[in-house]
């Protein structure tokens, strides 16, 4: 088990990859703003964060099928029983992260499959619409005149988040197909993932162009002492940022002319389950489909439902949270088990009192870390996280339209054969994915789109040339 | 006479500090036991909180502890109520943290929370509204019994830290405090400051009166524009409302200032809070007014805190200058709004002493573990709660954000019962409170515009 590798030691070492190259010295001191203990990584050198623009980027001219042969490659090599940075990258987040060592280990094991070669060629091939402008100058004949076009590598930095560890990967993998040069500053709660995947690049090709294109640090975020100096139009196009309020709205402050931001932006998602679910499949099933929605991640990702609007009388409706409360309870791939997190503190008297208000509110379990359910006929007021959902009674699938924002993400809907029913009045209403039940953490990487856009697609740095006349 | 009784009969005394009875310890251990019994009868939370907690009586002081309501229980409705007119929901919250029925609020056509209150008043439940900063009010019943007494209480408490002074309707008096709105203090301000008026000399800022609407419709709005169920042009209508309400405001100060200043040769009585106080010193300052310039009798009080006003760090120092006031002729008392009663300055000290049908239960910064209490000796800091005796309408036991440091058996200047020495807000220390972090809602993506409430009077 990953506990028993924990090494006793309060001083955590960060290792940082400039570059393609492992830095291991212990030099600079942090306090970890997620556990509190100490953390040690080594110095940044700041002329070594960037590549000058005068130089082309290591893997520019690199064919994407030289690429892809060397993701795969080192997709082979992330095998969890056999590669020690992953394991090691394991045991050290526990103690900064708040997954467990359990959703931890399974993530590792399901990294791989980020790495494929199916997920890699169709994110490719979807983003861009067509691989010619990837690997070169592409002619074009628009209103009557020839235009090259490519898109064109990006220099960019990355703001991960560190609340799954899927960031890193997913980053890493549309960097690659992009060719261009990519700083991936790490957050405090997942200060390791980043750099076992780029140290099992370095392992897999030491001096590959994709290798050299790719640097990962940890420093404090928000330190002006190093984004003040490096987030500049000079030395970067992009800024992605994946996160919470605080992290974007600091990124966007660093927004100026030739200097863009791509937000990830904080999201919570929601489920719609139609009134099917009382005639035919068992109860037990759908619920165990929705609570596979809604605890992944210790409900802890943009993906996790938070909401569930459920068409049907307000008997069935608390029958369904009855055995939503039950699944909820029980083991998945991505949860903790029953021994899952808490409720916020805070939200636990006003659970309470909302459970006095019966019926026009009605708790399903306690706050035992087994989960909870709160059913009512409004959304409550707050944002339920910690293993709790609010199961909202409404009359039709589309009466929850109108509790959608751009700030939702993913809808999980039941039986997928209602999705075409709602999706035009979800998609107007802002949210960005719509799903069967029980696949919102479950579904495929590569070719889709994401938060609303193409993420690849954006990361170009799209130029047009007029082509020579012969 | 039960326990209770003898001690809710110290509330009509004029000096229930000093007329504590010798066995107050153990008389407050009882009547904390009958009120007990009494009310979990009647309040089904704190049946379910006693039950939870494995307590079935009160057979020491500790006992209570896990029986404290937190602050924030008194706003635990959901806004949806509020939101959506849901008044007859609005009942049945209220219901469940009464000691008395609230079934009987007739909800008939309610427009909005201020008529919604109204009617509570009708049908007896006296509850007064607070404003949080969060935007959410909390909302305590009281009955009128304990109305009654608590304002009588009140009153006593404030005249004691000005013992050289009887209200004797000789003086002007300025005040902030509208003269309706469902704040505790409105209802104290009321009868407290027309027994120092002369005729025709009670001068309110302004007659617009504090309504609990106000203070929760910036948060509506935010929640209302973060579902989408708002237009811009009510937003920035309601922008407007609020720009031209407090340009009225100002033209008020204004002619109050001039007022103020047409009195200053009179014997004065100035209740403000201290943000406002700092204004009127520079309002008047302006109009060529020079410190000390002021009647040598003049009595001030002061409520609140600074709500946000840039004040300089000596304020307190320049507006006791100004006015030329000494400490004995300030008005001052420690109280909350969950509590009956205020903690009385003890004159000549700076110190305030607990009435005696409060019981202190001063707590560790978690609120969990019982540190000290009526039936100890000596000085003890931490987290302030309490079990208020008198409270009728709802269940007296609270834990609050300050932090105090108390002391037991002082007998500071005759004084019988427990003594307050300092007091701070867990909120504003280096050492804080814990918040609950929320990160992902739809608040993220509205932008802050929409307008604070503006800080009110005291």
């Amino acid at each position: 088990m990953l506990h028993e590798i924990i090494p006793d030691n309060d001083r955590l070492l960060v290792p940082h990859v400039i570059k393609g190259v492992v830095q291991l010295d212990a030099a600079v001191e942090h306090r970890s703003r997620a556990s509190g203990s100490t953390v040690m990584t080594p110095s940044i050198d700041l002329d070594s964060l960037i590549w000058p623009r005068s130089q082309p980027g290591p893997a520019f001219d690199t064919p994407l099928a030289e690429i892809v042969d060397f993701l795969v490659e080192v997709g082979k090599a992330l095998d969890f029983d056999r590669n020690i940075h992953l394991q090691e990258a394991a045991a050290y987040n526990l103690r900064c992260n708040s997954l467990g060592a359990r959703i931890l280990e399974n993530c590792y094991r399901d990294i791989a499959w980020f790495f494929t070669r199916d997920a890699v060629e169709a994110e490719a091939e979807q983003s861009l619409g067509s691989l010619d402008v990837l690997d070169g100058w592409a002619r074009r004949d628009i209103q009557g005149t020839a235009f090259d076009i490519r898109a064109f590598p990006p220099r960019m930095v990355h703001v991960l988040a560190g609340n799954a560890p899927i960031v890193p990967p997913v980053t890493i993998v549309r960097g690659a197909i992009s060719k261009g040069v990519h700083l991936l500053k790490m957050p405090s709660n997942d200060m390791f993932t980043a750099t076992a995947l780029l140290r099992t690049m370095a392992d897999v090709g030491p001096n590959h162009p994709v290798t050299r294109s790719f640097s990962a640090a940890y420093w404090r975020g928000g330190d002006v002492s190093i984004e003040n100096h490096i987030l500049r139009s000079q030395y970067f196009d992009k800024l992605a940022v994946w996160g919470g309020e605080a992290a974007v709205r600091h990124a966007m402050q660093y927004a100026a002319p030739g200097f863009e931001i791509m937000s990830f932006d904080p999201k919570v998602s929601i489920s719609l389950i139609g009134r099917e679910a009382f005639d035919g499949v068992p109860l037990a099933t759908i619920a165990e489909r929705s609570a596979a929605d809604i605890i992944a991640f210790n409900q802890d990702a943009c993906s996790c439902a938070r909401f569930q609007f459920v068409e049907g009388s307000d008997e069935e409706v608390d029958r369904y949270c009855e055995a939503l409360v039950e699944a909820m309870g029980q083991d998945i791939r991505y949860g903790t088990g029953p021994d899952g997190p808490l409720p916020p503190a805070m939200l636990i008297d006003e659970l309470d009192m909302l459970g006095n208000l019966e019926p026009i509110y009605r708790l399903f379990g306690r706050p035992d870390g087994k989960g909870m359910v709160i059913r009512s006929s409004e959304p409550v007021s707050f944002n339920p996280g910690g293993k709790l959902v609010n199961v909202v009674a409404v009359d039709r699938l589309a009466d929850a339209i109108q509790h959608v924002t751009v700030a939702t993400q993913s809808v999980g809907v039941y039986p997928p054969s209602r999705i075409a029913e709602v999706r035009d009045g979800l998609s107007s209403a802002g949210a960005q994915r719509i799903v069967g039940l029980g696949n919102i953490n479950t579904g495929k990487f590569g070719g889709l789109p994401h938060d609303g856009g193409w993420p690849v697609h954006k990361m170009m740095h799209w130029v047009v040339t007029e082509a020579a006349k012969d | 006479m039960s326990a209770v009784d003898e001690l809710i009969a110290l509330a009509r005394s004029p000096d229930p500090f000093r007329n504590a009875p010798d066995d107050l310890a153990e008389l407050q251990l009882e009547a904390a036991r009958e009120r007990f019994v009494e009310r979990r009868q009647q309040i089904r939370v704190l049946d379910k909180r006693a039950k939870e907690a494995g307590i079935d009586s009160i057979d020491s002081l500790t006992d209570l502890v896990p029986l404290l309501f937190a602050h924030t229980n008194y706003k635990s409705y959901p806004e949806a109520f509020v939101d959506n007119g849901q008044w007859k929901h609005m009942n049945m919250w209220l219901g469940t943290l009464s000691s008395h029925a609230t079934d009987n609020i007739d909800v008939a056509d309610v427009r909005d929370i201020d008529e919604w209150l109204d009617r509570a008043r009708a049908a007896g439940h006296h509850v007064f509204a607070s404003s949080g900063t969060s935007g959410k009010s909390s909302f305590l019943n009281q009955s009128t019994q304990d109305r009654d007494l608590s304002l009588a209480a009140c009153l006593a408490a404030a005249d004691l830290s000005t013992p050289a002074y009887v209200p004797d309707h000789g003086r002007s008096v300025f005040t902030m405090m509208p003269p309706r709105g469902t704040h505790k203090m409105i209802d104290f301000c009321n009868v407290h400051f027309p027994r120092w008026a002369a005729p025709g000399e009670f001068h309110r800022l302004s007659d617009y009166p504090m309504r609990a609407f106000d203070a929760m419709r910036p948060a509506q709005l935010r929640r209302l524009l973060a579902a989408g169920k708002v237009g811009p042009g009510e937003v920035a209508a309601y922008e407007a409302e609020v720009e031209a309400r407090q340009q009225t405001r100002a033209g008020e100060f204004d002619a109050w200032m001039d007022l103020l200043v047409s009195r200053r040769d009179r014997p004065l009585y100035i209740g403000v809070m201290y943000g406002v106080a700092w204004q009127i010193v520079q309002a008047l300052r302006a109009r060529g007014i020079k410190d000390g310039d002021f009647h040598p009798d003049t009595l001030m009080s002061f409520g609140g805190g600074t709500k946000g006003a840039a004040v300089p760090a000596d304020y307190k120092e320049q507006i006791m200058g100004f006015f030329g006031v000494t400490p004995d002729r300030i008005t001052s008392s420690y109280a909350m709004v969950e509590m009956s009663g205020f903690c009385a300055k003890i004159q000549p000290t700076e110190s305030y002493a607990v009435p005696p049908w409060i019981i202190p239960l001063i707590l560790d910064k978690p609120g969990e573990t019982l540190l000290g209490t009526t039936r100890d000796i000596g000085r003890v800091e931490g987290r302030m709660a309490f079990f208020d005796i008198l409270a009728d309408g709802r269940w007296g036991g609270i834990i609050s954000g300050d932090k105090v440091q108390v002391e037991f058996g002082s007998g500071l200047e005759g004084v019988k019962t427990p003594v307050v020495h300092a007091i701070a807000r867990y909120a504003d220390l280096e050492e804080g409170e814990d918040k609950l972090s929320c990160a992902g809602s739809i608040d993220s993506y509205v932008r802050g515009s929409i307008t604070a409430p503006q800080p009110v009077a005291a």
